[in-house]
């Protein structure tokens, strides 16, 4: 390790990196992202198949 | 290997739908499907077994063809039912697709009656407080006394009430003319089926995503739930059991190399979250006070005081940065420590012992990552809301 490394505990414990709590906010925000675009593609797909449908009434 | 589609062909075994049944086999064979059909390949079975597995095979089927002319079939009184209507009730709560062909005659019969059906359907309703179980006596008491029966009485009334059930249960129905299968019809309807498969199958790997989200938030609902019953008056009620379901869900994951890219390549793991200790600072006070340790954790350091700068807990609580990654290359430990107002948790996860303090220097930033963009990290982030809101 290099020695610009800050240590603790008697140079046992050694910082690796440090983050704001915006920027563990990524995770949340993709999953989000993604949820919603997915139930746009499969709620525009359902309404178009249910559009499409075409089933006639003797 | 192809896996046909299983098509269910069903109807009264009366003569005048044998030819039918007969051609609309031999044709859907001819297609590559795979019809059944129980004078072709289910039958013969005992009369006892015959109903149970004609409905084994309706449920082994994927489209159920159903054919209704005038009579209504062998009923069984221990169902309340005849048998084709009970392959349908199968089909139907097993949602297969029903295409129902019923003979013109017949159904032109049924509309003019169906107002009948709905009132006394109602008035039985008024007098029984619940829908009858079967259509069936309501159908006779209709057909006997409609003025087409005279000269109709060939038809049963049976399956003017199975009809109404076809109805009340949203099917659509095809008209049947027994001089010719319906193939045609049928073609279109798999077309159809086909061109709704196809649509559906296009968006398979997006739904299959969107189960696993769906999980995921169901996941996060019952936790959130969970951790809410440990507060109360802006206190938390059991540290340790309140630790301890954070613990539970927080877990390990593959440390990758430039994750997302062409260069991504596997450097390691670190386990799930092996022990949690949760400090507060309280106030007029000048020391971080152990709260709670769960798992492995050790409760060795009760307190710090916030002048010990060689404290990663108190460094922790006094940086700007919320969120700190540490290493312990002797316990080969990782140390996630966050920060909630007034209160600091560090989170232990062991690493794959193919770390060393070289390595863990040169992919600080990959290590870092693993552990936010985990699903972890959604608890996490809950819990420093929920925590930075406390007393």
């Amino acid at each position: 390790m290099s020695e610009n490394q800050i240590r603790f505990e008697k140079e046992k414990v050694i910082l690796i990196a440090s983050g704001t709590v915006d920027e563990s906010k990524r995770y949340f925000e993709q999953q989000n992202r993604q949820f919603k675009q997915n139930t746009r593609i499969i709620m525009d797909t359902i309404t178009s198949l249910n559009k499409s449908k075409k089933r006639g009434l003797i | 290997m192809s896996n046909p589609l299983k098509i269910f062909i069903s109807s009264v075994g009366q003569d005048s739908l044998s030819p039918l049944r007969n051609q609309l086999f031999d044709e859907l064979k001819g297609m590559a499907h795979h019809p059944v059909m129980y004078e072709r390949n289910i039958g013969p079975w005992p009369r006892a077994q015959s109903v149970q597995r004609c409905l084994e095979a309706v449920s082994e089927s994927d489209i159920f063809i159903l054919l209704i002319s005038n009579k209504g079939g062998s009923y069984y009184q221990e169902y309340g039912a005849t048998v084709t209507h009970l392959e349908f009730l199968r089909a139907n709560n097993e949602n297969k697709t029903v295409i129902p062909f019923i003979e013109r005659s017949v159904s032109d019969l049924y509309w003019r009656m169906n107002s009948q059906f709905e009132e006394k359907i109602q008035q039985y309703i008024e007098v029984n407080g619940q829908h009858p179980d079967s259509y069936s006596e309501i159908a006779e008491e209709i057909w006997k006394g409609h003025s087409s029966y005279p000269s109709n009485s060939h038809i049963d009334s049976y399956v003017f009430g199975f009809i109404h059930d076809l109805v009340t249960k949203g099917n659509y129905f095809e008209p049947l003319n027994l001089g010719i299968a319906p193939l045609e019809k049928i073609k279109e309807y798999l077309s159809d089926l086909f061109r709704q498969a196809r649509t559906l199958l296009a968006i398979e790997p997006i739904i299959h995503q969107h189960i696993q989200n769906a999980s995921l938030h169901q996941k996060h609902t019952e936790f959130s739930f969970k951790l809410l019953d440990f507060i109360k008056e802006g206190q938390i009620t059991n540290c340790r059991l309140f630790l301890a379901h954070i613990q539970a869900l927080m877990d390990g994951g593959d440390i990758l190399y430039k994750k997302g890219t062409v260069f991504e390549k596997n450097i390691g793991y670190f386990e799930p979250c092996c022990g949690i200790t949760m400090y507060k600072i309280f106030p007029d006070s000048q020391e971080l006070i152990l709260l709670e340790a769960t798992g492995i954790a050790g409760d060795d350091n009760r307190s710090y005081s916030l002048a010990d700068n060689t404290s990663f807990v108190v460094q922790t609580y006094l940086d700007s940065l919320e969120n700190k990654l540490f290493y312990q290359p002797e316990k080969q430990l990782l140390y996630f420590t966050i920060k909630a107002s007034k209160y600091i948790l560090c989170l232990h996860y062991p690493v794959s012992d193919d770390f060393t303090e070289e390595i863990m220097e040169r992919f600080q930033k990959d290590v870092f990552d693993a552990i936010l963009n985990s699903e972890s990290q959604l608890y996490r982030g809950f819990v420093t809301k929920l925590l930075g809101g406390l007393d």
